[in-house]
């Protein structure tokens, strides 16, 4: 339903679009100054079809608009503070947006407190209502919310890749409380006009971070949902992102997302599998 | 209302005005279309200001006499393509550059530049003072 909305959205913003002259951009002197007065933003919209599998055992992608992905993505960077849009769907406020703050950058390195949602949460009543099928594993199962974070991210710039280490905490922002490790390496392959990311990404959930989203606790057991207490969990992602401009406002985004988890997830009674791979293929309007 | 001569007058002035309008159409239409030299495509867009942009262009010439003409990025001392006794041709080429670039149809003969074109370098996102990291799930 909120993906119906946004998309609306998303039109009437495409299509009152050439009303504005939106000077937008300022050109920086030097890309790794922190401390000068630029200023940029970025906005775009994201509209793609998307291959998204679940891990929870009965929630599978049920009608055509459960394909069709819209998301707003916005880059904002003023003084050191940055929000940065990534191509996630848009199902909660931080959804796929890092908040951040420069700390200290260098040519080769740079650290940032940084913000964002690590894990996507779900609210089972609306996967039920979704599937028009009863799902016995999340009946009566209390919502999850969306595992925002908090934390420090340090990267690494070589010429052609980065390689970024987030250590966050989810207790201020969340109630999934626990911490949680993220490390993600991203090279890109410049082919003429297109540009191609091959990128690897390893995730480690702590156990209560695991046993908020996967756990059954006491008050939620059912014959079909037994008490379960999740230990510790990794996640190892395998990607590839390939973006080529159409014209000056429109590019195309594609791309393949493989994620392995580990077999602690697999034993939630809440989890069907621990091989998930994602697919979108979309265009991208710049505003 | 009118005499035949009234009429007349205003149907010979029309004509007349129509028959040097034509001429000075038609004019025109040799001149432009006698020397020219146009690129397709005439925009190369890149993903990213500042990065190479990629295309293979075609350009055409054509000029108002036969004779030895060739083609040449502006500020480079190298042809990119000569014709010997030639009135019209093409040539396709690949192009790279982070900049628009000038190209310049010069008559050889004359040692004279006769016609330009202008291949234009454009791109999707501005250049943007953090490096941006892109992450699809």
């Amino acid at each position: 339903m909120q993906n119906k909305y946004l998309l609306l959205l998303i039109f009437i913003l495409l299509s009152v679009s050439s009303f504005f002259c939106v000077a937008n951009e300022k050109i920086p002197e030097n890309e790794t100054t922190v401390f000068n007065e630029t200023f940029s933003w970025q906005a775009m919209a994201n509209m793609s079809l998307i291959y998204n599998p679940s891990l929870l055992k009965g929630q599978d992608q049920e009608d055509a608009f459960d394909y069709v992905g819209a998301s707003l993505l916005l880059d904002v960077y003023y003084k050191g503070f940055f929000i940065q849009s990534n191509h996630r769907r848009a199902s909660g406020l931080l959804q796929g947006a890092e908040f951040g703050y420069q700390l200290k950058v260098t040519p080769d390195w740079e650290l940032d407190i940084i913000s964002k949602t690590y894990v996507s949460g779900y609210i089972p009543d609306d996967i039920i209502d979704n599937a028009d099928k009863s799902i016995p594993t999340l009946t009566g199962l209390k919502e999850r919310s969306a595992g925002e974070g908090i934390g420090l991210r340090y990267s690494r710039y070589h010429r052609n890749s980065v390689l970024s280490v987030d250590f966050v905490t989810l207790a201020p922002l969340s109630s999934a409380n626990g911490w949680v490790i993220d490390v993600f390496y991203s090279y890109v392959l410049a082919y003429r006009n297109w540009d191609i990311y091959l990128s690897a990404g390893y995730t480690h959930y702590s156990q209560k971070v695991m046993d908020y989203y996967y756990g059954v606790n006491s008050s939620e057991v059912t014959a079909a949902r037994p008490f379960h207490q999740s230990d510790s969990g990794n996640r190892l992602q395998l990607e590839l992102f390939a973006q080529h401009p159409i014209s000056e406002k429109w590019s195309f985004s594609g791309g393949i997302s493989h994620s392995y988890y580990s077999k602690s997830i697999e034993e939630s009674p809440l989890v069907d599998t621990k091989n998930i791979t994602q697919i979108m293929l979309g265009v991208i309007y710049v505003f | 209302m009118f005499s035949k001569w009234n009429i007349g007058v205003v149907l010979l002035t029309y004509g007349l005005c129509g028959t040097f309008t034509a001429s000075a159409q038609q004019k025109t239409a040799t001149i432009t279309l006698s020397t020219n030299l146009s690129a397709m495509p005439a925009k190369c867009i890149t993903l990213t200001q500042g990065r190479q942009c990629f295309a293979s262009v075609t350009l055409r010439w054509q000029a108002p006499v036969k004779g030895n003409y060739c083609i040449y990025q502006e500020g480079k001392k190298q042809a990119l393509d000569c014709w010997y006794n030639q009135q019209q041709n093409t040539t396709t080429f690949e192009f790279e550059s982070s900049k628009s670039l000038q190209y310049k149809l010069v008559a050889y003969d004359q040692e004279q530049v006769i016609a330009h074109a202008l291949i234009e370098v454009s791109w999707v996102h501005e250049a943007s003072p953090r490096k941006r990291r892109w992450r699809l799930f």
